[in-house]
């Protein structure tokens, strides 16, 4: 089999673009993105101005159309600004993770013996750790705040990847197009770069896209627990702030962060299936 | 499969929204066959129940209740003052001052146990009171409450040496303590080693316990689970993860006050004067350590009082004015409220060895005008709590109430005046200042939010950092931090215990965090230190006040309100500060008996 990323690629967008639910789940991602975006160029509005009273109900008007919260903020405001951090902590943490795995992945199936067994080795223990343990561990090592949680996400989210990788590299590098690449003199990371890694790049896509939402649960989990991020533009924050408010029968903030959250973290898995779907050789 | 978990967590939201609506119905009493059982839920396991290994208010709350003390704090007067209750009188001062004369009170007994002969407990003698001094000295027995005798009693530290260095089981009777003369069986000199007012107050706490040495001798390392006392109380279960029982002891030699404040006979507080305590029959601990199940207990009757949490508060309580506080209803219909000015003072701690903050007293002067100290007890708090303008909470003797002293008041343009003087205008060119905080609940993050946008709003950025108590404590112990949140609780109702916090030779590790040193400040609580509270402490505490307000080692805030819910059944509910666990004074409405169906 012959590598053709532009083959693959092409398929796979033919593919979605048949599917409108996808295509709309995509939009989704792509809005939170540009939200994201507007936060990093100074485009949202301050979350912590005061806008009204202590926990106003919801009105039509658009700072309080989801209510304010204990100081008076705009919930929306709250919630926008936690799109900002999820979305960072997305895709910074995936930006460490798949790389990562992928390097690791690829070395320990590519090359065998005792780099697969120290690589096998390192995700074994990092596995047998339960991971909400490990993160916390090491937030509690690198200090609290954003920085911390996308290291200690990043460091943890590697080894399914990776795992999945070895399997693949494992299975490519017996096959006919990698021992001509090699007779033909190309050297190991030449091999492993234009040869062996276009054939399994489905494997990050995929995963890539489950990365952000997992990164983006997690966040929100350590940030509860009181591990992650230490201030108010998280969802995590306005999770932890919500557990009392709803026994006082102040819903607003809670339904805010939640259905929030929802869309983001549906529209990944809807785009997340969609995409092995498209580019799973074994699935087409 | 994401659909359906959608569905489920829908149903589930609704569920809770509806269920946190939901008022509940009046609380059903337990049927207890007549006899008077009071329950209260414990929040935490308690370490130990031998007095002197203990200094924790779960263990505590168990042990002031089965054991006594020779002094105690008054049930219902205040300020808080201490009267006698092992001892027949207060301790008599002798002609040199530092002498006093213990005598104690006849005919009190331990409770029965088979460490005693015959499995009678036999009546408390002197013996017993010098026997559990030096066992509270010792340091194998000792490790954590010491420090409320250290230096206090005459030969009391030597002896403590003695056992450091002896090891473990020194009998005590081969060491005698200078400062401890035996009279006779019911009389004791004890000499303390200066002129001090304060020394009294250890007596009353609950490592000061009185204990049996047979009891010690008998149980030996299980001397922790088996109390033997001549408390109000016997301990009859003693099941740390589930429920505590206690049952009355029917010889307790305790009566209940027949004095109090004003107000105090309208509300049927004195009602029991006189009367024999305990006044319940049994009082059941079980162990609930989250807040939530508990208020529910509560709420069904199941449980008689409960402590009210900040969330519990807003959906209950409603605050009419700047003191009056009542029950919404339908609470109000089934509850009542007690409530009562904790002992505490909160505040912010400056670090003056901090090159930025510690040298720049116009910015700390900034600081203290751009925080709205009353909107925080509002909004924070929901009015459970009242600002301060001296060190001392309200309810000591030498607090504000007794001085006249003014303090900042929020006022940003002020702030911004002094800001430009500390060279920052408009908080150009001002470093971001870091703020540590001593947990990392949400409570404490919400705070800070509030902290950070009054700051903002005159152009100082505040950074927190929150960390668990342990690395705070190891934090401002080793002076590494520049300005911290902090707060102090009393160990004892007096000035002195708040004002020694500025002193400079208690600087860190010791209660100084902020390592003030002012040479004035130190005379004048050297001077007023040991002296009797009266107009002339008083006017030294006003100016250490002033010098607080002037030099700013601390933003002052508030003192917090300590609220209680209990049933309408229940009788002689007063908050008391210095007493978590005052059981012996509760009493519960005759139940009706149930007749038995025909």
């Amino acid at each position: 089999m012959i590598a053709a990323p532009g083959g693959l690629v092409g398929r796979a967008v033919a593919n979605l673009r048949r599917r409108r639910f996808v295509l709309f789940c995509g939009g989704v991602v792509a809005l939170y993105t540009l939200i994201a975006l507007a936060g990093y160029v100074g485009l949202l509005p301050d979350f912590q101005e005061r806008v009204g009273g202590s926990y106003e109900p919801p009105t039509l008007a658009p700072a309080t159309i989801l209510g304010t919260d204990i100081f008076g903020r705009s919930v929306l405001y709250k919630v926008l600004a936690g799109t900002r951090t999820a979305m960072t902590i997305g895709f910074v943490v995936t930006a460490i993770s798949i790389p990562l795995g992928m390097l690791l992945g690829a070395v320990a199936g590519y090359y065998g013996g005792k780099v697969d067994a120290l690589v096998v080795w390192l995700y074994s223990v990092v596995t047998s750790i339960p991971s909400i343990l490990l993160i916390i561990g090491i937030s509690y090592v690198l200090g609290k705040g954003l920085l911390a949680v996308c290291l200690a996400l990043g460091l943890v989210g590697w080894v399914g990847l990776c795992r999945l990788t070895r399997g693949e590299v494992l299975k490519h590098k017996g096959r006919e197009y990698v021992l001509a690449a090699q007779l033909l003199g190309a050297g190991d990371a030449r091999v492993i770069v234009r040869h062996i890694l276009p054939n399994v790049m489905h494997l990050p896509i995929v995963t890539a896209s489950l990365a952000v939402l997992d990164a983006i649960k997690s966040e929100v989990i350590l940030t509860f627990l009181g591990v992650g991020i230490q201030d108010g533009d998280s969802w995590g924050t306005m999770i932890q702030d919500a557990t009392g408010e709803l026994a006082q029968g102040i819903w607003w903030p809670l339904v805010g962060v939640t259905v929030a959250m929802f869309a983001i973290i549906y529209a990944l898995n809807v785009v997340g299936d969609a995409l092995r779907d498209a580019l799973d050789p074994k699935l087409n | 499969m994401i659909r359906r978990w959608f569905g489920w967590a829908t149903a589930a939201l609704a569920a809770a929204v509806l269920l946190s609506c939901a008022g509940g119905g009046e609380p059903q009493r337990p049927d207890d066959g007549g006899r008077k059982i009071l329950r209260i839920a414990r929040r935490t396991e308690y370490k130990t129940l031998d007095p002197a290994g203990q200094f924790d208010s779960a263990s505590a709350e168990i042990i002031g209740n089965v054991y006594d003390t020779l002094l105690e704090y008054h049930y219902l007067k205040r300020p808080y003052q201490l009267v006698p209750n092992l001892l027949a009188t207060m301790p008599e001062k002798q002609a040199d001052g530092v002498t006093y004369l213990f005598t104690l009170r006849r005919g009190v007994r331990f409770i029965d146990s088979p460490a005693f002969p015959g499995g009678v407990g036999r009546e408390l003698t002197i013996d017993d009171i010098i026997y559990s001094i030096k066992r509270f000295a010792d340091a194998h027995v000792n490790a954590k409450s010491y420090i409320l005798m250290q230096g206090v009693i005459v030969g009391l530290d030597e002896f403590r040496e003695a056992t450091r260095t002896h090891g473990k089981g020194m009998d005590y009777a081969s060491r005698d303590v200078a400062g401890l003369r035996r009279i006779d069986d019911h009389r004791l000199e004890v000499r303390f080693t200066g002129p001090n007012p304060l020394a009294l107050y250890p007596l009353a706490a609950t490592p000061m316990s009185i204990v049996a040495r047979e009891a010690v001798e008998h149980y030996g390392d299980d001397f922790g689970s088996n109390p033997v006392g001549t408390g109000p109380f016997v301990l009859v279960q003693n099941d740390r993860r589930g429920t505590v029982v206690l049952a009355k002891n029917r010889d307790y030699h305790g009566s209940y006050p027949s004095e109090g404040e004003s107000g105090h006979r309208e509300a049927g507080l004195l009602d029991a004067g006189g009367r024999q305590l305990p006044l319940v029959d049994e009082v059941h601990l079980p162990l609930i350590e989250e807040s939530q199940p508990a208020m529910l207990r509560f709420r069904k009757g199941a449980l008689d009082l409960h402590t009210v949490d900040r969330d519990n508060f807003i959906k209950m309580v409603e605050r009419l004015d700047a003191d009056s506080f009542r029950l919404k209803p339908p609470y109000s219909e089934y509850f009542r409220m007690s409530w009562e000015e904790a002992l505490t003072c909160e505040y912010i701690a400056f670090n003056m060895r901090d090159p930025l903050v510690g040298k720049n007293r116009a910015l700390r002067q900034a600081m203290a005008y751009a925080l709205d100290v009353e909107e925080y007890i509002k909004i924070m708090l929901n009015g459970r709590g009242e600002s301060l303008a001296t060190i001392v909470p309200h309810p000591i003797a030498g607090s504000e109430r007794d001085i006249d002293v003014s303090y900042y008041r929020y006022d940003p343009e002020k702030a911004r005046a002094k800001l430009a003087e500390a060279g920052y205008p408009g908080g150009e060119g001002l470093p971001d200042i870091y703020f540590d905080f001593r947990s990392t609940t949400k409570e404490m993050r919400q705070g800070f939010e509030f902290i950070r946008y009054q700051l903002a709003s005159v152009g100082i950025r505040a950074v927190a950092r929150f960390l668990t108590f342990s690395a705070y404590l190891q934090r401002v112990e080793s002076g590494n931090f520049q300005v911290g949140s902090s707060g102090w609780f009393a160990d004892y109702p007096d000035a002195e215990n708040f004002y020694q916090l500025l002193y400079s030779k208690n600087g860190p590790p010791g209660p100084n965090m902020s390592s003030f040193a002012d040479a004035e400040y130190d005379r004048l609580y050297e001077e007023s230190r040991f002296m009797e509270n009266g107009p002339e402490r008083f006017a030294k505490f006003k100016r250490m006040a002033e010098i607080i307000r002037d030099e700013v080692p601390v933003i002052l805030r508030f003192n917090q309100l300590a609220f209680s819910l209990y049933q309408k059944w229940l009788r002689n509910v007063v908050g008391h500060m210095m007493n978590d666990a005052p059981y012996k004074y509760l009493d519960l409405e005759q139940p009706a008996v149930r007749e038995e169906a025909p």
